[in-house]
């Protein structure tokens, strides 16, 4: 095979290229495996970027002192774009952490044969702690 | 009134061509069609041009794989009543380059399957046979693991060869399995070895693609995780 | 113990990720479910934190969140084919980022404990 000259995927013209998205369309119908995945990386880049700015944010009280914080932690706590914020994050972290858990299981072996129950159940409690969660803060948000 | 099937094939000629092209043909369904029927009719009526691998035509030797409506699938075990429409299209395998038409190159395939010692490595030292006691569990997990064809659905259905080439891919890792689990084979820790490399097992984060496009119906993602424990036992210095 | 730094990099990030689980089930519920929704100020966090389980849980949560979210930026480096340097020059810069992260995070927890608040 190595004297027949080859085109891979990168030599393609783009006009065909983006009509056939290999891999992707694998979700329809839909995969669940995959977007159990896609989903996991987005939440956990997403939260990564998060820790960073919770760790800088409270660490802020070295360098600006206790008023400085008091002020911030005041304005930001009592806005309600940060309350609706809070949600958000809320909802990454319950999908990454049940995820998390799922993929743990299948790690000791456990439920591999049934990944797409397993994803549904965990999706429905990530979804069932988040309305419980929404309920609570929406008075705060919406007062 | 017969039914016609709308056909779209994926045409290059690296010969002639510099870019790619899809064709349409029309081609009369007949009862019990596999997509396998369908191209041979195109080449043999059509257009003998048409490039594309078969040989047993029964599911066995996994020469026919292409990509048909969306997914990795066998030609010959692809019945086109069970895809729904009639409307197909036919690509080549992703994840590997094209030669022509349908055709694509399973080197890079193979040689990721070499690069695990694919074949058996006797025990150093052992005199007498080896005894695999009948209904023996692991002699279980290895049988329905052996059924691999290197058809390379697996290897392109998953994303993680596509973003990075260098990952050995379920087929490879999946037939180190069947080898290091063997007790008659001698070559384990060796194998192990190589496969916990940082582009073996952990490269794979359990999308399942290549599970559902097995036409063995084996699961690569779950022989995978065998390995992943072993590695692990390994390196807390406990041997299973 | 053999040399196997992915299995134990896998193997941790796997611990981390139970403990993130639980300790930030506690965190959550201390921070957001206890207080009803008030602002907090530098003296309820100066309160909170003369407990001395509640400091170990801060700072457990602190050097398990950076492992986690660093060896998974890692990883997600490692699957696209990135060059030998490339993903050297990484490794460091998330250990070294991961490090002084975790230094920060420590300074600023004893600031809340040490000034009277």
């Amino acid at each position: 095979m190595k004297g027949i000259r080859t085109i891979t995927r990168q030599g393609l013209d783009i006009s065909l290229k983006t009509e056939y998205i290999p891999n992707l369309q694998i979700w329809k119908p839909m995969q669940v495996g995959m977007w159990a995945w896609l989903l996991h990386r987005i939440t956990g880049v997403a939260l990564s970027i998060y820790l960073l700015i919770h760790i800088s944010l409270m660490s802020i009280v070295i360098l600006r002192g206790q008023a400085f914080f008091d002020a911030l932690l005041g304005m930001l706590m009592g806005s309600k774009f940060f309350k609706v914020f809070d949600l958000v994050l809320l909802a990454a972290v319950l999908f990454h952490s049940i995820n998390g858990i799922r993929l743990i299981l299948f790690d000791i072996g456990v439920g591999i044969r049934h990944q797409r129950e397993l994803f549904w159940v965990g999706t429905a409690i990530s979804a069932a702690l988040f309305i419980l969660a929404t309920l609570r803060l929406l008075p705060e948000i919406v007062s | 009134m017969k039914n016609i099937l709308k056909v779209k094939v994926f045409r290059c000629d690296p010969e002639t061509d510099t870019t790619p092209r899809y064709d349409i043909f029309h081609v009369p369904e007949i009862k019990n069609m596999a997509v396998l029927d369908v191209v041979f009719h195109i080449q043999n009526n059509q257009d003998r041009s048409l490039a594309f691998r078969s040989s047993c035509r029964i599911g066995m030797c996994g020469s026919c794989a292409m990509f048909i409506n969306g997914k990795a699938r066998l030609a010959c075990r692809t019945g086109v009543a069970t895809l729904g429409t009639k409307e197909l299209t036919i690509t080549p395998l992703p994840n590997l380059p094209v030669i022509k038409d349908l055709l694509v190159d399973m080197d890079p395939f193979f040689e990721k399957y070499e690069k695990i010692k694919p074949y058996f490595i006797p025990e150093e030292g052992r005199k007498d046979f080896c005894s695999v006691p009948e209904g023996l569990k692991e002699r279980r997990l290895i049988d329905e693991m052996l059924e691999c064809i290197t058809c390379g659905a697996c290897y392109s259905a998953c994303t993680i060869v596509t973003t990075n080439p260098e990952y050995l891919g379920p087929a490879a890792l999946n037939r180190a399995f069947c080898l290091i689990a063997d007790k008659r084979d001698g070559g384990g820790d060796e194998r192990l070895r190589i496969v916990s490399d940082s582009n073996g097992i952990w490269r794979c984060h359990g999308q399942f693609n290549c599970g559902e496009v097995c036409p063995k119906k084996i699961t690569p993602t779950w022989t995978i995780q065998q390995l992943k424990k072993r590695s692990v036992f390994k390196m807390m210095g406990i041997h299973l | 113990m053999n040399k196997d730094f992915n299995a134990l990099a896998w193997l941790l990030q796997r611990i981390t990720a139970v403990g993130l689980v639980l300790l930030l089930g506690i965190h959550f519920w201390l921070l957001h479910f206890k207080t009803h929704g008030e602002v907090i100020k530098f003296s309820d966090v100066s309160m909170r934190l003369h407990t001395w389980t509640l400091v170990l849980i801060d700072i457990c949560l602190l050097i398990f969140g950076l492992y986690h979210a660093s060896n998974g930026i890692y990883s997600i480096v490692q699957d696209y084919s990135v060059g030998g340097n490339g993903r050297r020059v990484t490794l460091w810069v998330l250990m070294c980022g991961g490090c002084v992260l975790a230094i920060i995070g420590g300074i600023s927890l004893f600031r809340f404990l040490y000034v009277a608040g």
